[in-house]
């Protein structure tokens, strides 16, 4: 997905480009205007220019390849950390990411407390059960 | 105080003796881990002091049934200072636990002393402890 975005932004990169170019280089794909005339008797006169980058054409294909670069632009960004803004959004996101890493601790420790409970219950358990035993053999095996 | 296996599924009625279980638990593992370090000084002769703690109808050297003790009892030892141990630091001991290490540590330190279990309670305890720790370096 990323990467079909990219190349169409590519796309219009070029065609803006080359209609640039083309537009510079030969006589075709000129802007015209009809301007008044300050001299001889024809009322107004045609001029042609090339393309500019302020044209309509060319703005259209400059603008439409921005957009579909904004998201790359966006991370990019915060990589760069913007002072007093991003710097704030990468601080949440470590801090939430701190956060799960303590939550997951916290279950971990959970888990082996309740398995240390569960083994010393049956261990007092079995203990409790072979005490008159225990008690016997202490006797007889006194002096 | 029975001499009965305790039922270990049944819960404390109350907080009261929850609290009181837990206290007579703090003090016969207290008696306990002393008794065991008074059983490492054995190496020395013992003191009239050391030897009365123990009653005079045993026939038995104490510096010799106390070794013997341990080494009989060393599983129950060791569960009664863990039950301890984590009610102490963690605050996670379940009425199960609390029950069976308070009804063992009664058993044990009863037989060590050839006294009945009914007979051990935490004022025998406290005053036994006094003794005995004055007894150990």
């Amino acid at each position: 997905m990323a990467v079909t975005r990219r190349l169409l932004a590519a796309c219009l990169f070029g065609a803006g480009l080359v209609l640039t170019l083309l537009s510079s280089l030969t006589s075709s794909l000129h802007t015209c205007v009809d301007q008044i005339a300050r001299v001889g008797t024809v009322p107004t006169v045609r001029t042609c220019d090339p393309l500019s980058i302020t044209d309509a054409p060319i703005l259209v294909l400059l603008i439409g390849a921005v957009a579909l670069l904004v998201p790359d632009l966006m991370k990019h960004l915060t990589g760069l950390e913007i002072p007093g803004v991003l710097r704030i959004e990468k601080k949440v996101e470590e801090q939430g990411r701190r956060q799960e890493d303590i939550l997951r601790l916290i279950q971990q420790i959970d888990v082996s407390q309740n398995q240390q409970v569960i083994l010393t219950t049956a261990t007092v358990a079995e203990l409790v059960g072979l005490q008159p035993e225990k008690r016997r053999r202490f006797e007889s095996d006194a002096p | 105080m029975s001499q009965m296996p305790p039922d270990l599924s049944r819960p404390y009625t109350t907080e009261a003796d929850r609290a009181n279980a837990r206290e007579a638990l703090l003090l016969y593992s207290w008696l306990i881990e002393v008794l065991v370090r008074l059983a490492d000084q054995a190496a020395k002769p013992w003191s009239a002091e050391q030897e009365v703690l123990f009653p005079a109808s045993l026939r038995e050297n104490p510096a010799r049934r106390l070794s013997r003790w341990i080494t009989t009892f060393g599983d129950e030892i060791e569960v009664i200072g863990d039950v301890r141990n984590r009610m102490v630091h963690a605050g996670t001991v379940t009425d199960p636990e609390l029950r069976g290490a308070e009804w063992l540590a009664r058993q044990i330190i009863s037989t060590l002393f050839d006294m009945q279990p009914s007979e051990i309670n935490p004022i025998w305890a406290r005053q036994t402890l006094a003794r005995a720790a004055r007894e150990v370096v």
